[in-house]
């Protein structure tokens, strides 16, 4: 199963990069006082895939306890429209392959709403970000769950042409779990997850 | 940006945040919290090969100072603790059935090839060779062995057809040779499945029918009924605890005795187990034990489907047995384990059969598993304290 997402991600960047390559080379477009890289209207498709590790968990009384959980495979796919030439909006959905201490599966997906303000220090950009949505947790076969998830977190860019754009994005996901039968079991999940991406500027 | 666009990207994040806030808020679908199950998890610090990870294990008996576990071929490891490894005197044959008495273990050996070596015991130190003259049986196929207070049984198979049932012999150990019980010969009993010793009596549980028994030798069918109905398919094991006898089936059901023939349900009004997705207890030989002055009933289960749309329920259900011999179920599974112990471990496995041990003060829990690997929780009577499901390894 991640061999095959991650088959799939690098076939995605990889059509990315064709696509970008189509039109002739362009020189890299410096920022000037009068130039934007983005304008509203402007949208942005990002395909990711990196690392997912667990931070640990909140227990119902607040005691730290440790993630037991293994390095994951985290897979993502982000669609960002800009409003002004810095501010954007969109929305976020990943994939997280994690494995227990106990050798149980844990999938994670985050489906989010997200507000970013980009940074362009031409070639390059930073582009931070805030994410409010929901996470999808499936532990092992019967366990299930959906919970709000806040994130946080920042994309270092870099701007292959005008089209496409590679990125380093670090990223806190804060997943708050309530039950309203057994308030003892509440727990908080933060997760880190280190990803590399591609961005197509449509 | 066009007018369409804006509002699909409105309605999306209003969606999201709404989705969020509506699911912040919400009852359990499982035992524990999905979190606190995997904050809970304590990792054993073994590290079995997968070759004995994902075996299948079908008994463990002690012979002095040495377990021995029947897990395709004898593996053994000292009391004490240590590491699972292969008998080297029988690093060759697999093990097809594992019993013992007190200073013997019993074993059909067979070679890799599938062929019959025979029965042999083993004190420890030495090997020999055990009869069962199959000659005037002919057709019958040596099949198992069961044991219960220093006897130890041989049974064999002799099939029909599809549509015509097998009957089956049974034979005792006399010394060094299997004798046929002429009462126990070309039954239709359908396939043994455990002898239980009470103290007075012997019983014999099959899948269809149960015997009884002041001697092995003496063991007859009797007629045994839940209510008028008479329990003749589906049995899984017969346990006696408390001046009661325990019988589990393969379809959920756990039925009390006084006498082991007129049986109720384990409680009142009871139904079929089902696990927390709905799936159905196909239990297993129960196994009952007595641990810091209370009596436990373990009714292992194992996912007898043949299809994704016919699994059943994996793990095992527990019970505190009172000194009147009626049973309540311990939903958290404690003392002997707790939610996050049995969700990671053997909730995930099917059970083929909980082995207690005794020795000293020390009661040590083996749980066999099919492609699940052998498992081991141990009462420390000196403090008191249970150890939770532990895995074996062999490495």
């Amino acid at each position: 199963m991640r061999l095959r997402c991650i088959a799939l991600l690098i076939t995605g960047m990889l059509t990315m990069l064709a696509f970008a390559q189509t039109s002739p080379a362009e020189p890299v477009l410096q920022s000037t006082g009068n130039y934007n890289m983005f304008s509203a209207g402007d949208s942005m498709l990002s395909l990711s895939a990196g690392l997912g590790l667990g931070v640990g968990f909140f227990d119902a009384e607040g005691s730290y306890l440790e993630p037991n959980l293994k390095p994951a495979v985290n897979i993502g796919l982000s669609y960002m429209m800009y409003a002004s030439p810095n501010l954007s909006f969109g929305g976020e959905f990943d994939g997280c392959f994690y494995e227990t201490a106990r050798d149980r599966q844990f999938f994670f997906a985050p489906l989010m709403a997200k507000a970013a303000w980009t940074f362009d220090l031409s070639p390059f950009m930073i582009i931070p970000h805030f994410g409010l949505g929901m996470g999808i947790s499936v532990l092992g076969d019967n366990l299930r769950h959906v919970d709000a998830l806040a994130s946080i977190g920042s994309s270092f860019a870099w701007r292959y042409n005008a089209d496409v754009s590679y990125e380093l994005k670090l990223r806190f996901d804060i997943v708050p779990q309530f039950y309203i039968d057994t308030p003892q079991s509440n727990a908080t999940m933060i997760l880190f997850g280190i990803m590399v991406g591609a961005n197509y500027h449509l | 940006m066009g007018q369409n666009m804006k509002a699909f990207s409105r309605i999306f994040i209003i969606s999201i945040v709404a989705l969020a806030i509506l699911t912040s808020f919400s009852c359990k679908n499982g035992a524990t919290g999905l979190f606190e199950s995997i904050a809970g998890e304590t990792s054993d610090g073994s590290n079995p090969t997968d070759g004995f990870k994902y075996a299948n294990a079908t008994n463990v008996v002690l012979i002095n100072g040495t377990y021995y576990a029947a897990i395709g071929r004898l593996w053994e490891r000292a009391k004490a603790g240590g590491l699972w490894e292969i008998n080297e005197a029988k690093a060759d044959k697999y093990i097809d059935s594992l019993v013992a008495d007190s200073t013997k273990l019993y074993a059909i050996v067979k070679n890799t090839n599938g062929s019959l070596v025979g029965i042999q015991n083993f004190d420890g130190t030495t090997w020999s060779d055990l009869s069962l003259d199959l000659t005037t049986q002919p057709g019958h196929v040596l099949r198992g062995l069961l044991a219960a207070n220093g006897n130890i049984l041989a049974w064999t198979e002799k099939y029909n057809t599809e549509t015509t049932p097998s009957v089956y012999s049974f034979y005792s150990l006399n010394v060094t040779s299997f004798e046929l019980i002429p009462g126990l010969s070309e039954v239709d009993s359908g396939v043994p499945v455990n002898l239980l010793y009470d103290g007075t009596n012997y019983r014999l549980c099959t899948v269809t029918k149960l015997y009884a028994g002041a001697t092995v030798s003496a063991l007859a069918a009797v007629s045994p009924t839940l209510g008028s109905t008479a329990l003749n398919s589906g049995l899984a094991g017969i346990a006696f605890a408390n001046g009661r006898y325990f019988l589990t089936t393969s379809t959920g059901w756990i039925y009390t005795s006084a006498d082991g023939i007129s049986w109720v349900n384990w409680t009142s009004g009871a139904t079929a187990f089902v696990n927390t997705d709905g799936k159905t207890f196909s239990f297993k030989t129960p196994a009952t034990f007595s641990a810091g002055g209370f009596s436990y009933l373990i009714a292992p289960s194992v996912d007898a489907g043949t299809s994704s749309a016919t699994t059943t329920a994996k793990g095992y259900r527990m019970f505190t047995i009172s000194d009147a011999g009626t049973l309540a179920l311990v939903s958290d599974f404690s003392p002997v384990s707790n939610l996050i112990n049995y969700n990671t471990t053997l909730e995930l496995a099917s059970v083929s059969r909980v082995i207690p041990i005794t020795d000293g003060s020390t009661l040590t829990l083996f749980a066999t598993t099919l492609g699940y690997g052998l498992w081991r929780n141990v009462w420390n009577g000196s403090n008191s304290t249970w150890s939770g499901w532990l895995r074996e390894s062999d490495r």
